[in-house]
């Protein structure tokens, strides 16, 4: 690995938890309680808070989550559905076929009625004949869009980082600083630490450079903002990280679905008695 | 040298005894067609084992293989990044709805219906834009659908 090499400094945030105190004397750990009311038959679920400054910094604290969106129960049938209407929703197929109306030529009967002694037909282009149109084939471009419930659409994402959690595929960092912006970097750090072939990592709004920088050279690294998240890229890549900031982000737009009304008119336009739905920031 | 003569002399005396009949001759090769290839003892040296219905063969029959599956990269920019963006409604505030997102005629962004819909709706749209070959078309293949739909079959 390529750190062996390099002196690293630890920063301002001091060492790990996990490692010695010979170092200069460690900050408190990082401690994130859930901000929105948890069901009292519930408690949260946990999380170790790691950092990407250092590949061996995976004890910096302790975050709870929300059992309402980490803690679910796994409905693979909900996962499949929202996964499927991710692929076909936006499917616009533009396969075209001439019908014999649309083929050039072949308005003429080709020989008469009776009398030539062979087969009876009325024009060169139609189906049975080479160079004819085709009678049922795919006509102009078809769209497939349909739309799921919106609470459908909420729960599959509910299940999606559920099952993350639950099959250690998710880890939740402080912040995405990186001390380099090197992408071997990153990808000593993801095999060190047992990550996965492919990591999604999410925050919210603005990303530090460096880490936009390393997953530029990186395939199957990928960087998106907590508006991005979505079922089909949880499972398309093994791993995700998030950082508290999106935990807050995710906590909230989703537990939100849970006590609204049902809609009289879209929600885009104001209500004056629900909770407010959270605009973007 | 002379017991090993008076061995073999009494083993062919006991084979003519019990009739047992000259080593049978070996079974046709159930190859369906080989195109004339047929069996012909095999040359020792040869690259296929023994037991492939291949060996043996006179000329050597060409085989065809099923085409090689070309490699796809799945983490295409493409790939890796599709279906991000979905849930900017659910998550971002109700501002957008995934159905501006689609990309495609203007006639059927967010919107599925079948052929004779499809068709009203572009004349609808689009139809002052058209060519004017393409509108004749259009036009012909409503006055066709309406009929079939409406007049024929089972549901009118």
């Amino acid at each position: 690995p390529s750190w062996g090499h390099q002196r690293l400094s630890w920063g301002h945030q001091g060492p790990p938890l996990g490692t010695s105190g010979t170092l200069s004397p460690a900050l408190s750990p990082v401690l994130r309680r859930c901000h929105l009311p948890v069901s009292p038959a519930l408690s949260p679920v946990q999380a170790w808070v790691e950092s990407l400054r250092h590949p061996e910094d995976t004890l910096r604290g302790l975050a709870e989550l929300h059992p309402d969106v980490f803690a679910v129960t796994p409905r693979l049938d909900v996962l499949h559905a929202v996964a499927t209407w991710q692929r076909n929703y936006k499917r616009i197929s533009h396969a075209r076929v001439r019908t014999r109306a649309e083929v050039r030529g072949g308005g003429r009967k080709p020989w008469g009625q009776k009398g030539s002694g062979r087969a009876r037909h009325g024009s060169i282009r139609s189906p049975l004949w080479r160079g004819g149109g085709i009678a049922h084939g795919p006509r102009g471009p078809t769209s497939y869009f349909y739309m799921l419930p919106m609470r459908v659409r909420v729960l599959g994402l509910k299940v999606a980082l559920t099952v993350k959690l639950m099959q250690d595929e998710l880890h939740v960092v402080d912040t995405l600083e990186m001390p380099s912006s090197d992408p071997r970097y990153l990808q000593d750090l993801a095999r060190f630490r047992h990550w996965g072939r492919s990591v999604l990592i999410v925050d919210v709004n603005e990303f530090p450079e460096n880490i936009s920088a390393a997953v530029e050279g990186l395939k199957s690294i990928t960087l998106i903002p907590a508006l991005g998240l979505n079922v089909y890229s949880l499972l398309k890549h093994q791993t995700l990280v998030l950082t508290l900031d999106a935990v807050a982000f995710l906590e909230q737009r989703l537990l939100w679905h849970d006590r609204r009304y049902s809609p009289l008119y879209p929600f885009s336009m104001p209500y004056r008695d629900l909770p407010e739905p959270p605009r973007a920031g | 040298m002379a017991a090993a003569a008076a061995t073999l002399l009494l083993r062919a005396t006991g084979r003519a005894l019990l009739g047992r009949a000259a080593p049978l001759p070996r079974a046709e090769r159930g190859i369906s067609d080989c195109r004339g290839a047929r069996w012909a003892p095999a040359r020792p040296g040869l690259p296929v084992p023994l037991s492939s219905p291949l060996a043996g063969l006179s000329r050597p029959i060409r085989i065809k293989e099923p085409p090689k599956r070309k490699p796809v990269d799945r983490w295409t920019k493409k790939r890796a990044l599709f279906g991000v963006y979905d849930n900017v409604g659910v998550l971002g505030g109700f501002q957008i709805h995934p159905k501006n997102l689609i990309m495609g005629p203007t006639w059927l962004r967010g919107w599925r219906g079948n052929e004779l819909q499809r068709c009203i709706r572009k004349k609808q749209m689009v139809g002052d834009r058209m060519f004017v070959e393409d509108y004749h078309k259009l036009n012909k293949r409503i006055r066709f659908l309406y009929k079939r739909f409406n007049r024929t079959g089972k549901h009118r």
